[in-house]
């Protein structure tokens, strides 16, 4: 069983978590999937997924972090 | 920040390239006693620097199966369970510049004694592979200690690794910062190491070195009692790293560790919370290496590669004086020779408390000076002869003439081996009072005047011959002219103070 953990800044309407759900049984298609939800504030904004040890942070610390890493 | 600045980061904010891109993270499944374990980090390298977000970064060194094991370095208090952890894709590493002389630093390079932050010029890797053998010579210059009883006996040369092995209290870094002090006006620099020690007894090191003018060209590397093992661990590696910035630029560089076995006690705790199979004394299977890597990165280089050299001086201290225990005998086995200082000669007042008979130096006296290797030779022979006489002396009350004067110039010769920690002697002055000792001028003087005779001569020396005095210091052979000129300055001075004399003489 995959775990997929989804952080967003607020807390996401069930309409959004579908599409999302959508999105990315369709990526992980050969596997049975589990969606794990969390608020996490300190993103500011956005998403963060993580799947089995990858993460792919969408938010913006992310990338304010990547701009201050920057210049 | 200037305008020009601001404006400069405006255009780099526009044209910042901002992506989502998929990384590697583990989270933290445990966090106790200075050790993270995660899952997952999959492409993690071993060394690898690794961030737990913010200020909090960690070392990753057992990579396993199902998890990984990290040594805290920095923000412990800020990791929680749960928590992600990066990779940096760095090495660890710290940066160095010229400015770090004279300074205190952590084993992060950070600045510890209050003052500016060190400027960067060169990121220096903590581990790193030896110079190879193409890259090195042979050591050939000496590395002057201004202590009689090691430049002449178990001479150190520029580049080589010298173990100082004692128990607790019996001077060891004593010699150590003797050597230090003695470095001035030598065009070395000096790196202290302190690891695992009290910032009490610390802060009196560098209180010493500063008082004495030392700190220009020395620089303290301090992981103290209160650091974490990891740090403790790591700051040997980290002093060698300022070392070799400085050997990259053709320098001598003298680099003490104090010492080596709170080092290995440092990385035993490690390795044990890490759950790496234990060994020996408890100590993890790699601890050889872990002293071997370090020390083999002590070297002097050709002149195509600079001509620098790094000389080590290893601290390790032994338990009622047993050398035949795990870390003393591979640290031992690692050096080019040790000084063995003892507890019942520092307790006999016989300072510093070397052990001649068990030091040696394999590779020193290829670089002695030549006058040294000429006085140092008889010097030797009579304190051979003097050991084997005085065993053999306790049990026969009546012996022969040559005995007795044997028996007599050996103590005379011990006792100028005395010296006070802070009493550091250029080359002339060992040779002179080395020659007198060894040539039987001394025979004839009290044992307990021979402070007050080698003070008074060596000052009688250097205003009645300052010529031979600074030809002595530069360090040729001594020729049949200067023997003559010494033997004349003996005599003179024989006559100018006549009350160091027995009566007959």
């Amino acid at each position: 069983m995959l775990q997929i953990n989804v952080a967003s800044a607020v807390a996401l309407s069930s309409a959004q978590k579908n599409k999302l759900e959508a999105a990315l049984q369709k990526k992980y298609s050969q596997e049975q999937v589990v969606f794990n939800y969390q608020v996490k504030e300190e993103l500011i904004a956005g998403l963060s997924v993580s799947v089995a040890g990858k993460l792919h942070d969408a938010s913006l610390r992310a990338r304010l972090n990547q701009l201050a890493s920057k210049i | 920040m200037s305008k020009s600045d601001i404006f400069a980061n405006l255009s780099s904010i526009k044209t910042a390239d901002l992506q989502v891109k998929e990384v590697s993270v583990g989270k933290v499944i445990s966090f106790a006693d200075g050790i993270v374990f995660t899952d997952q980090l999959r492409d993690v390298q071993s060394g690898e620097l690794v961030s737990f977000g913010g200020e909090a970064y960690g070392l990753a060194l057992n990579l396993e199966r199902e998890k990984v094991g990290i040594i805290v370095l920095s923000g412990a208090e800020q990791i929680r369970a749960g928590d992600f952890v990066y990779r940096t894709g760095k090495i660890l590493s710290i940066n160095v510049s010229d400015e770090i002389v004279g300074r205190v630093v952590d084993p992060m390079g950070q600045a510890v004694d209050g003052k500016s932050a060190i400027a960067a010029d060169k990121e220096m890797f903590l581990e790193k592979i030896a110079p190879g053998v193409i890259a090195r010579e042979g050591v050939n210059q000496p590395m002057q200690t201004g202590i009689k009883a090691v430049d002449a006996l178990i001479p150190i040369g520029r580049g080589q690794r010298e173990l100082i092995i004692g128990d607790r209290n019996t001077g060891k870094s004593s010699v150590a910062l003797a050597s230090i002090l003695n470095q001035k006006g030598q065009d070395m620099i000096c790196i202290y190491v302190a690891i695992g020690q009290k910032k009490s007894t610390l802060a009196q090191f560098i209180q010493v070195l500063e008082d004495k003018g030392a700190m220009e060209y020395t620089t303290v590397v301090s992981a103290s009692a209160s650091e974490a093992a990891s740090l403790q661990f790591l700051a040997p590696y980290s002093g060698q790293a300022v070392a070799e910035y400085f050997l990259a630029k053709g320098k001598d560089v003298l680099i003490v560790f104090d010492d080596l076995s709170k080092h290995a006690q440092a990385y035993r705790e490690i390795s044990l919370l890490l759950k790496r199979p234990s060994g020996r004394e408890a100590y993890p299977g790699d601890v050889f290496y872990l002293h071997s890597r370090l020390l083999e990165r002590a070297c002097k280089l050709n002149v195509e590669n600079g001509g620098g050299s790094i000389t080590a001086l290893p601290i390790i201290e032994t338990q009622a004086n047993d050398v035949s225990a795990y870390i003393p005998t591979n640290v031992i086995s690692i050096t080019d020779g040790q000084i063995y200082l003892e507890t019942d000669l520092f307790n006999s007042g016989m300072r510093p408390a070397i052990n001649i008979g068990l030091s040696v130096s394999r590779v020193g006296s290829a670089a002695q000076l030549k006058a040294m290797k000429q006085v140092a030779g008889s010097l030797k022979l009579d304190l051979a002869q003097f050991r084997e006489l005085e065993a053999f002396a306790q049990f026969s009350s009546d012996l022969d003439a040559t005995t007795k004067k044997q028996l007599e110039r050996g103590k005379r010769v011990s006792e100028i081996l005395k010296q006070a920690w802070d009493l550091q002697m250029s080359v002339a002055e060992q040779v002179l009072m080395i020659h007198a000792a060894v040539g039987g001028h001394l025979d004839e003087v009290e044992i307990t005047d021979l402070g007050e005779w080698e003070a008074s001569y060596l000052a009688f020396a250097k205003s009645n011959n300052p010529k031979l005095v600074e030809h002595l210091n530069s360090g040729p052979k001594i020729a049949t002219s200067e023997e003559e000129a010494l033997q004349k300055l003996i005599k003179d001075f024989a006559k100018a103070y006549p009350r160091f004399y027995k009566k007959e003489a």
